[in-house]
């Protein structure tokens, strides 16, 4: 109950404050890029353990007679099976994520939302009010296998909707003016492919940046 | 008389205004094409920006449309070969917005994110309805003016028409008036005592010929009264003994009927259906009504050649009647001119739905 508690208050911390979160995923089903470089043990640049794995390969060792899934479980296979299974570790809190690995261009992006958490144990009331909302990861696969994740900044994205520099459906919301997107898969795709091309400054979260670097990797 | 050229007319005078017709469809394109892209929100620079160019590059199809095919091939009937050329117009153009557009306004604005306005399936489907809006906005144009022009263009033919009728009736009463002219001067030289008779009853068919033949239409009774003056006013000029056999077989005796069109007849078989005074020559007059159907039919002595007159009065009286005829009962009539060496026929038969 406790590495609940603190999956969700992380969760929370993590995309509530400045990176840009939405409604609906950043990827369309076209975009999808199965991509395999990801799979395995990670280690972060402010001592967290990245435990990723291919959300296909977990499900089928875990519904290994296909005759018990239904209809919906088939489904959710389908739609998330190029996806992974993160779970983060940090100062021994645990946060679990599902991954999908696309492409913006030639830019690999993962979309990331929340998995499977249980607001009951920290608040029946509060855990009601939150949301599982989707954020764009842009990774970016150094020379050195390491891999970098950048969020967006919800800032620059204020920024180019306070100057009417962008029409992108969105919601402001609640008493600190969270800012949720709330635009379709197809538009939030177009905004990344101009986000990339854009010349703007600090158009990464400097605080939610994380470099990976395989646990085996020898220094 | 010199007739207008209404066509020439119609042709100098350019009712069409390209100015006015442009500026009222762009700019309504514009609102509603910004009111769609701001998706009913208050609209931003972005909008107004992509609104604008999205007008610019749609311009180019539409005119192609405008002034390229519905002149070249709709307004020519050739209906199937425009719809070809309206899907082929609009396919291409939206195929190359679909691939150009967002890029080219990227570039030119790379400080701005044209992102949630049209998908591709979008684009196809607001080129086909622009297109398809515009043109028939342009045919409704088409009509309205090519309904101007025919209301102008009737206008000048019923200006026309009265002009040429004014015309024609301004040939008759001076003939008319001659003609009885003559006959009063023909008493006085022979100091009738009827004299002052005959001229109130001359004045009675003036008045008639000068006031009640400018109206539009004269009922039936009208003109047989003043046949019948006229031929009680003929009796004075030595007509006497001359006889004038008027059958008159009416059903509505206020059956309207365009007037002065029987007394030049009458005229003319007075001038040219009798060898003499005196003589026993007779007058054959049919007069017949029934419903819309009206006939006149009037038969004379063929005297020309025996008194030796010249055709030429006769032909003029005849020829304005035809004229009036023509322009006042179009395909609603028959002139029927016998002329043999005994007798003289002209048979008017007019079907006039009142």
């Amino acid at each position: 109950m406790k590495r609940k508690l603190i999956l969700l208050t992380l969760g929370v911390l993590l995309f509530s404050s400045c990176i840009v979160k939405s409604i609906q995923p950043f990827y369309t089903t076209n975009t999808i890029k199965q991509h395999n470089a990801f799979v395995g043990n990670w280690t972060d640049n402010k001592s967290g353990e990245w435990e990723i794995v291919s959300f296909k390969e977990e499900w089928e060792k875990e519904n290994q007679d296909q005759t018990k899934l239904l209809k919906e479980d088939k489904e959710a296979y389908e739609r998330y099976k190029n996806s992974y299974y993160i779970k983060q570790t940090r100062k021994e809190n645990e946060a679990l994520f599902l991954a999908m690995p696309f492409m913006v261009d030639n830019h690999l992006f993962l979309d990331f939302s929340p998995f499977e958490y249980d607001s009951n144990d920290l608040n029946r009331l509060a855990g009601q009010h939150l949301l599982k909302t989707h954020s764009a990861a842009y990774a970016k696969v150094e020379s050195d296998n390491t891999v970098t994740l950048r969020w967006l900044n919800e800032k620059v994205m204020r920024q180019l909707l306070d100057n009417d520099k962008v029409r992108l459906k969105h919601e402001k919301t609640g008493v600190d003016d969270d800012l949720i997107l709330t635009a379709n898969s197809e538009q939030l795709h177009n905004f990344l492919k101009k986000f990339m091309s854009a010349d703007i400054e600090d158009k990464w979260d400097i605080d939610v940046v994380y470099k990976l670097t395989p646990s085996n990797a020898k220094p | 008389m010199q007739n207008l050229n209404i066509n020439t007319f119609l042709k100098q005078t350019n009712y069409h205004r390209p100015l006015l017709f442009n500026g009222v469809l762009w700019s309504l394109a514009f609102v509603i094409l910004l009111f769609i892209f701001s998706k009913g929100q208050n609209p931003i620079t972005a909008d107004y920006i992509y609104t604008v160019a999205f007008l610019l590059v749609i311009a180019v199809p539409v005119c192609v449309n405008f002034y390229v095919l519905i002149p070249r091939f709709l307004k020519k009937e050739r209906y199937l070969i425009y719809i070809l050329l309206f899907l082929i117009n609009v396919l291409v153009f939206a195929f190359t917005n679909s691939y150009f557009f967002n890029n080219l306004l990227d570039t030119l604005f790379p400080n701005y994110f044209f992102v949630s306005y049209l998908s591709n399936l979008n684009i196809y489907l607001t080129y086909s309805i622009f297109l398809i809006a515009t043109t028939l906005l342009k045919l409704a144009e088409d009509w309205f003016y090519f309904n101007t022009n025919l209301n102008k263009t009737l206008r000048l033919q019923n200006q026309q028409i009265q002009t040429q009728l004014s015309a024609l009736r301004a040939q008759i009463n001076p003939h008319f008036l001659f003609n009885s002219l003559n006959v009063i001067y023909a008493m006085a030289l022979e100091k009738k005592e009827n004299i002052t008779t005959a001229i109130v009853e001359l004045s009675d068919v003036l008045r008639y010929v000068i006031y009640d033949s400018n109206t539009e239409r004269v009922s039936l009774k009208d003109e047989i009264k003043l046949l019948k003056n006229y031929i009680s006013f003929q009796k004075y000029r030595g007509h006497a003994s001359n006889e004038v056999e008027l059958d008159i077989q009416i059903v509505d005796e206020n059956f309207k009927i365009y007037p002065m069109l029987l007394l030049p007849l009458l005229e003319n078989s007075y001038k040219y259906g009798f060898s003499g005074n005196e003589t026993s020559d007779t007058i054959q007059i049919h007069l017949k009504q029934e419903a819309s159907n009206f006939s006149f039919k009037i038969k004379n002595k063929n005297c020309k050649i025996s008194n030796n007159m010249a055709d030429d009065y006769s032909g003029v009286g005849l020829e304005n009647l035809r004229n009036n005829l023509n322009l006042v009962y179009p395909n609603q009539h028959k002139f029927i001119k016998e002329e043999t060496k005994e007798s003289f026929t002209v048979t008017i038969e007019i079907t006039d739905e009142q």
